[in-house]
């Protein structure tokens, strides 16, 4: 696993965690060798037997394998049957509850000479109710085991009859129960444990669950192994996450990062950018004639709708996607996950001005959907941010989103919602988008009968119904569909257009983006190079990419 | 759908609002009261949507699940019940002692299980299904998990058809705390929502989740205590069921119906416990990974 040498000191610090959380592990599996008192209290026999009218003594036993801090003890006896006379702490004959505590348990055993007077015949019982014994010098439970009860059969005349009910309800908090005949033993002994368990308040109950938990998988270790196979399990999920968390640091750490950031919030003027990478693409913007153009836009059209500043994207790919999970943790240990890093945009910033047709070109891969998807919110920028408001955008990219199992007028409701269209709207709206679609015919067949130029009509269709969409974001949709579907929807744009809405269109036709749009913005590989007319960024683009 | 009046960059809405509110306090307040209006009006109809998204994605989910078979959506009534048949001749026999009604006592834990692990096996590849409407949709991207895990509690709704019937068959007299009965169900679908966060965030990085994730499921299945009963188990193995969780939704929901008896308050805590703490952690891990999600999408 470690054949390598390069293992450095964060594989050793992540094998050093594992270690921790196997350790961790193991001690909450055995978790009763943690240093603690074990303490018993039992009674000196398991039954006892007396006359009525005479005397006896009962010893409680409190034994410790070593010292331990405060305790307490608080014993049951059957209070119409024995009348306590002395030996306890302290006593409280009405409830029939005697109380033992003391500042601490010498190690070994201790013994409380209890003395009874039974007054009448018949059985009655003695019991340990609930005991706390600290362990010396701290604050924590040692852990006790208690003989619950035992039984006193006193011979004579029994004046109290047999009612250990009546009995119960001296002792027990009053809880009322229907089940009045209580023939066995052992019904009362349950009836006993029900009680306990309600008189132990809600975080000791919580606690008991635990711990009983706990003592069940000490007893049994085989067993314990296969809840260790479980728990690995889960730690292998809590392995990865955790590694998640790290990650975003990682990218920092990195020693092949190119643009460092102090800040990554407020970073503008602490991004540096490696020029030696970017030689082969040289940033041509004019600033210039890029202010002129931006003063054209604000006069002429207004507000600025969005504001694109300094954007950058790195998207971190882990070199380890291909391989398995078993893998990724090995290399993760040893701290070796390869990242490689692709710059799609680099300190990119403009304005988009209300009204405004801003066509992005570029060759493949050179982030101008990318540049998309983080206008439109779908994606957060590396660095850098833009400033638009997100609801009134609509995206429209080729063929997304259709579900090819279900039939047109099914997408066309589920493609809707997802867009943003209320029912009402989809409702009223609904004939209108066919009717542009012009796929009155095929509504109700499955989608996956659909060509491709009828799917593309469906999706432009839904996504221009909103008459209301103020920004429009076209990702290489102009180019498809027929003739005259191209016609009515470069006509459905225009009139968008004209009704105010600001459109934000990739394309690599040219042509579409000559005659469409009023400013063209042209991006290589992740680089603003040129904003300025269409025509003559085309013109810019087509000689680089002859040259 | 976006309103005209809205300015488009709030900077300079803001600062437009200044400056002619200052001239008229009065003013201004009347303007203040407007825009929490309009933004009141406008979180009840963005909770509309989103109302609305999810139910669009579950008539989905429903439609593709029973696209080629004829019964459709009856499937869900009758595969519990036929379940049950099956269980119920081999398992009944041989439980007879601990177990008085042995298809009933099955099919509720076989309901809750089936809505536990269809929830979570489902919107496991909730995110990395939609990939393509996630980008289009402003919603915020839990949208889909969520609307698995509501897709599983539409089916469970089908299939409490088919428990109440035999409810009815075996003329299991309803109770008071058979009211009780959803708050299991609810919290079972809290708990499964949570485990969804996780699964579908690991699952975008990891395929093998799917194969893990279903070995796991078979596991806790067995766990669950769903074909037989609690007690025939001997010490530890009772003692790693009774903490299961699905093994307590399962049963609180038993207590509820079959047995007619309020569940201890340990079982209510621990419900409580797991499901809730589940959710947390789910948010957590998702929050913390969404962004990254989108990258690698």
């Amino acid at each position: 696993m470690f054949s390598d040498n390069n293992i450095n000191l964060i594989s050793y610090v992540r094998l050093y965690c594992l270690v921790i959380i196997c350790s961790f592990m193991t001690i909450f599996l055995s978790c009763n060798t943690v240093y603690a008192a074990n303490a018993d209290i039992t009674f000196g026999s398991d039954s006892y037997t007396a006359n009525s009218g005479g005397t006896f003594p009962i010893g409680v036993y409190l034994n410790s394998n070593e010292s331990t801090g405060e305790f307490v003890v608080n014993l049951t006896y059957d209070n119409k049957r024995l009348v306590y006379e002395s030996g306890a702490s302290s006593v409280d004959a009405d409830k029939g509850i005697i109380t033992i505590k003391g500042n601490s348990i010498n190690a070994g055993s201790t013994r409380y000479w209890l003395q009874f007077r039974a007054v009448s015949g018949g059985d009655a019982f003695i019991k340990v109710r609930d005991y706390t014994v600290k362990n010396s010098g701290n604050n924590s439970n040692a852990t006790v085991t208690a003989q619950s009860k035992a039984p006193i059969h006193i011979s004579g005349n029994d004046t109290v009859g047999y009612d250990v009910e009546r009995a119960l309800e001296g002792t027990a908090t009053n809880q009322n129960t229907n089940e009045t005949d209580y023939t066995d033993d052992e019904e009362v002994d349950d009836y006993y444990e029900e009680n306990d368990e309600s008189d132990r308040g809600f975080f000791a109950s919580i606690w008991y669950v635990i711990a009983d938990f706990m003592t069940a998988l000490a007893a049994k270790p085989v067993a314990a192994l296969f809840m260790i196979l479980s728990l690995a399990s889960v730690a292998v999920i809590v392995f990865i996450l955790v590694y998640y968390f790290k990650n975003k640091d990682n990218l920092v750490r990195d020693e092949n990062i190119e643009i460092k950031s102090n800040n990554k919030d407020d970073n503008r003027n602490n991004i540096v950018i490696n020029t030696e990478s970017l030689t082969s693409v040289p940033k041509v913007v004019d600033n210039k004639r890029l202010k002129d153009i931006e003063r054209e836009g604000r006069e002429n059209l207004g507000k600025i709708v969005i504001r694109i500043k300094h954007v950058s994207m790195v998207y971190t790919m882990s070199g380890s996607d291909a391989s398995g999970l078993k893998e990724y943790i090995i290399q993760w240990i040893k701290h070796q996950v390869e990242y490689s890093k692709l710059y799609a945009l680099r300190d990119v910033s403009f304005n988009v001005y209300r009204g405004e047709v801003v066509g992005i070109i570029g060759s493949n891969g050179s982030g101008k959907s990318t540049l998309l998807k983080i206008v439109s919110g779908a994606l957060k920028p590396t660095w850098g941010n833009v400033d638009v408001n997100r609801r009134k955008i609509q995206i429209l990219t080729l063929g997304t989103g259709f579900d090819y199992e279900l039939t047109a007028r099914e997408n066309v409701y589920l493609n809707g919602a997802i867009i943003g269209y209320s029912r009402e709207f989809l409702d009223s709206h609904y004939d209108e988008i066919v009717k542009f679609a012009e796929l009155e015919d095929f509504m109700d067949q499955k989608v996956k009968t659909f060509s491709s130029g009828m799917v593309s009509r469906l999706g432009f269709a839904i996504a221009t119904a909103g008459d209301a969409a103020e920004i429009l974001i076209l990702d290489e949709v102009l180019s498809v569909g027929d003739e005259s579907f191209r016609k009515k929807s470069l006509a459905r744009i225009k009139e968008m257009i004209h009704g105010g809405s600001t459109v934000l269109m990739v394309s690599h036709g040219m042509q579409t983006i000559i005659d469409n749009c009023t400013k063209c913005v042209w991006i290589e590989k992740g680089i603003l190079k040129m904003i300025d007319e269409p025509k003559i960024v085309c013109e810019a683009y087509r000689n680089y990419a002859d040259g | 759908m976006s309103s005209p009046n809205d300015d488009s960059i709030t900077k300079y809405g803001k600062s437009n609002c200044s400056n002619s509110g200052l001239k008229n306090v009065g003013d201004y307040r009347r303007r203040k009261r407007k825009s929490f209006i309009k933004k009141t009006v406008r979180k009840q109809r963005d909770f509309k949507q989103y109302f609305f998204v999810i139910r669009e994605l579950t008539k989905r989910e429903i439609k593709r699940k029973y696209a080629r078979s004829v019964l459709g959506i009856l499937w869900s009534v009758l595969s519990p019940l036929l379940f049950m048949i099956i269980m119920s001749l081999i398992f009944s026999t041989m439980f007879r002692k601990n177990i008085e009604n042995f298809p009933v006592y099955y099919i509720i834990g076989q309901t809750i299980w089936t809505l536990f692990s269809t929830a979570t096996n489902t919107s496991m590849s909730a995110i990395v299904d939609n990939k393509s409407l996630l980008i289009k949709s402003k919603l915020p991207k839990q949208t889909f998990i969520i609307s698995r895990v509501y897709t599983a509690l539409v089916n469970f709704l089908y299939t409490c058809i088919a428990l109440v019937a035999v409810m009815l068959f075996f003329r299991i007299q309803p109770t008071v705390y058979t009211l009780l009965f959803p708050i299991p169900v609810v919290l079972c679908l809290i708990f499964s929502l949570g485990i969804s966060y996780i699964l579908s965030t690991i699952y975008v990085y990891f395929g093998d989740v799917k194969h893990l994730y279903s070995v796991f499921l078979t596991m806790l299945m067995f766990l669950s205590a769903i074909f037989y009963p609690l007690e025939s188990l001997s010490g530890l193995m009772q003692r790693v069921v009774g903490n299961n969780p699905v093994y307590i939704f399962v049963h609180c929901a038993r207590d509820c119906l079959l047995n007619g008896v309020l569940s201890d308050g340990s079982v209510w805590i621990k419900m409580i416990i797991w499901s809730f703490t589940m959710l947390i952690i789910g948010i957590i891990v998702y929050k913390s990974k969404e962004n990254d999600i989108m990258q690698r999408l």
